[in-house]
């Protein structure tokens, strides 16, 4: 495989990310059934597919790189995550809610969503229910799925109040390293 | 420490900061990346925090508060669905059902003009979707006994501003009159620029003259003993909670709005109670306060109040009329500060309408260093005026705040009212004539006349 096919992530930069939770909000937009305007149009509890960790001194969302060889698809029993078109699908049909995904991946970046009809309303990622499930609340993996029905992209990188967040295109990204890396050794050289 | 109406909720803060950058006031306290706290002796509840504020109580976080245990830390009633957010304005919700529920007493509501045309959007409908009608019909159907227009109220509040206008003029000293309608200005006079309060119009907000219509001249009309009368204002605005709560809003010891309700706040209700809104057959409103045609959509767009009371004040001054006066706003080099310059009866008048707290304080500061050169000043202090106020329906993504104020600007429009032939409108003269037995303009007149006090380091 040529690093040219290297699926893509979206990646925040901690330095910019003052956790405001925006991207959160505007993820679980992107996948609501109906995006909402405003908060009170947005019924339910808010679902999204990343996720904003508050730490000591630092803020950053969490979501799905995209591994090349993940280790959620690897660790699943049930084939339920693979490969589609650079990105990690989960098929929540298949999901049988065993955690093994959860706690292999590196980044925590999977999580379960409960899945209705349960007694709660959701705003966001909900997990279509299926029929032996029907009926009762359970959950399912769900990880960030780059928005790939939306046109402009991912709905995080856009909202972003700080331009903290970056689909990440990583050939590139280490062909401009190495551009910088290159320019930094001339002006070392012309010191 | 003392809280205010506005708080932040220190358990979903993240300390990210978006409420200190938009507070006019730097009011807000806390290191980035800690959980903010608002000072309230700094605070003027204008609801910009609440309206930009993310952090919202998310289902992958443990906090030590429960959800239902924080709806009614907020004032707010059980079986809201829709996300909690650090930054918010307290209610009173409860006491409002509790008084609903209650069958001695009379609960009767005024609403604002601005509450139609924003009201749908949190039910996910378009800005102006909603009729006004259909707003009487949901408030009759929450158990609002009467339910009544803003106009009346509004437009006594530009008939005594113009009045003060006029006088002021004619005296030739006290300019600018700065205009009082908008409570989170007049407290950050108070806090800011005391020294200034003097300038203020003397006229109540137009709410609160409601309110002290409705626990009388209405209360009268109805047979009802003020007491028994429970008055809510639902309208675009936190400040007016704090406003609410002034001593000098009270009449015989009583409160003339008992309970002030956002437009937020007036969408829960019909949520948790169940109400299709959109499809509620329009209802007219009650007549006891009478409608004022073409007058209650002012007060909904930066500039409003301006054209108002300039052209009530030329009705006032005119010996006699001669024809429509044409008000019209310029933009100058200064953001939000739009200003206008027309003749009244001999006065050459200056006259500038401001939105936005902080582009209010170049102009506050020349007329402190005796630099002013306005004879009025309309100070709004939401950043496009009470369309985009801090009780409006929250724009959940900060991409799509700035279209749809200027969507829900659009809608309000700035249709051509009839302010010079205000003072003669039947209802504005058996009000004066029959009710007050006092002229407009007369400061002894309690129920549209106030004081301002002092307020630095009081909260």
């Amino acid at each position: 495989m040529r690093a040219e096919n290297f699926s893509r992530f979206v990646q925040s930069d901690a330095e910019k990310c003052i956790g405001c939770r925006t991207c959160e909000l505007a993820c679980a937009s992107a996948h609501a059934e109906v995006a909402a305007l405003t908060a009170g149009a947005a019924v339910g509890r808010v679902i999204p597919r990343l996720f904003v960790m508050v730490g000591p001194g630092a803020t950053a969302p969490v979501q799905c790189h995209h591994c090349e060889d993940a280790p959620c698809r690897n660790v699943c029993q049930m084939s339920a995550i693979s490969r589609i078109a650079g990105r990690t699908v989960v098929d929540t049909a298949k999901c049988i809610g065993c955690k093994l995904c959860l706690m292999a991946c590196p980044f925590g970046a999977i999580e379960f969503l409960p899945q209705p009809p349960g007694t709660m309303p959701i705003y966001g990622s909900a997990v279509p229910p299926t029929a032996h499930w029907a009926g009762r609340q359970t959950f399912r993996a769900n990880n960030c799925d780059l928005c790939n029905t939306r046109a402009t992209g991912p709905a995080c990188v856009a909202s972003c109040p700080e331009k903290a967040l970056e689909l990440i295109d990583a050939a590139a990204s280490r062909r401009r390293r190495n551009a910088e890396a290159a320019l930094d050794l001339l002006q070392v050289g012309a010191e | 420490m003392t809280e205010g109406v506005v708080q932040i909720d220190r358990e979903l803060c993240t300390g990210c900061g978006n409420c200190a950058a938009t507070c006019p006031s730097e009011a807000t306290q806390g290191e980035r990346g800690q959980a903010h706290s608002l000072a309230a002796e700094r605070c003027m509840n204008c609801g910009r925090c609440v309206q930009v504020c993310n952090a919202f109580d998310s289902l992958f976080q443990a906090y030590p508060t429960s959800r239902s245990a924080r709806l009614q830390q907020r004032g707010l009633v059980d079986g809201l669905q829709e996300p909690l957010f650090a930054a918010h304005d307290c209610g009173t919700l409860a006491p409002l059902q509790a008084a609903l529920a209650d069958s001695r007493r009379t609960v009767v509501v005024q609403c604002g003009p601005t509450v139609a045309l924003t009201l749908g959007e949190d039910f996910g409908l378009p800005s102006g979707s909603i009729a006004p009608g259909r707003v009487v019909a949901a408030l009759k159907k929450l158990g609002f006994r009467k339910v009544y227009s803003f106009s009346l109220p509004a437009t006594l509040a530009v008939l005594e501003e113009a009045q003060e206008l006029a006088e002021r003029l004619q005296a030739g000293r006290i300019l600018p009159v700065i205009n009082s309608s908008c409570p989170a200005s007049v407290k950050a006079i108070e806090q800011f620029y005391p020294e200034l309060i003097h300038y203020l119009a003397s006229a109540k907000s137009p709410h609160q003259m409601a309110g002290a219509l409705l626990k009388s001249y209405v209360a009268g009309k109805l047979g009802l003993d003020p007491a028994a009368v429970y008055s809510v204002s639902v309208g675009p605005c936190t400040s007016r909670k704090f406003e609410a709560n002034r001593p000098e809003m009270t009449s015989g010891g009583r409160p003339d709005v008992d309970a002030v309700l956002t437009v937020r706040e007036l969408a829960y209700l019909i949520k948790t109670c169940g109400i299709d809104l959109a499809g509620l057959a329009e209802e007219a409103f009650d007549d006891e306060l009478m409608a004022v045609a073409g007058t209650d959509d002012a007060y909904c767009v930066p500039g409003d109040i301006t054209a108002a009371v300039l052209q009530a004040a030329r009705s006032l001054l005119a010996t006699q009329p001669d024809g429509p006066l044409a008000v019209t706003l310029a933009d100058t080099a200064s953001e939000g500060v739009r200003t206008t310059s027309v003749r009244l009866n001999g006065f050459e008048v200056k006259a500038a309408a401001i939105a936005g707290w902080k582009n209010a304080v170049p102009i506050l500061e020349a007329i402190k260093s005796g630099k002013n050169e306005f004879a009025f000043v309309e100070l709004l202090t939401c950043p496009m005026g009470c369309v985009s106020g801090g009780g409006q329906p929250k724009v959940l993504l900060p991409q799509d705040r700035i279209p749809t104020y200027s969507e829900r600007t659009r809608l309000a429009g700035t249709g051509a009212r009839d302010w010079e032939g205000a003072a003669q409108h039947p209802a504005v003269q058996q009000i004066y004539r029959d009710f007050f037995g006092k002229a407009c303009g007369d400061k002894s007149n309690r129920a549209l006349h106030t004081q301002y006090q002092e307020r630095k380091g009081i909260v």
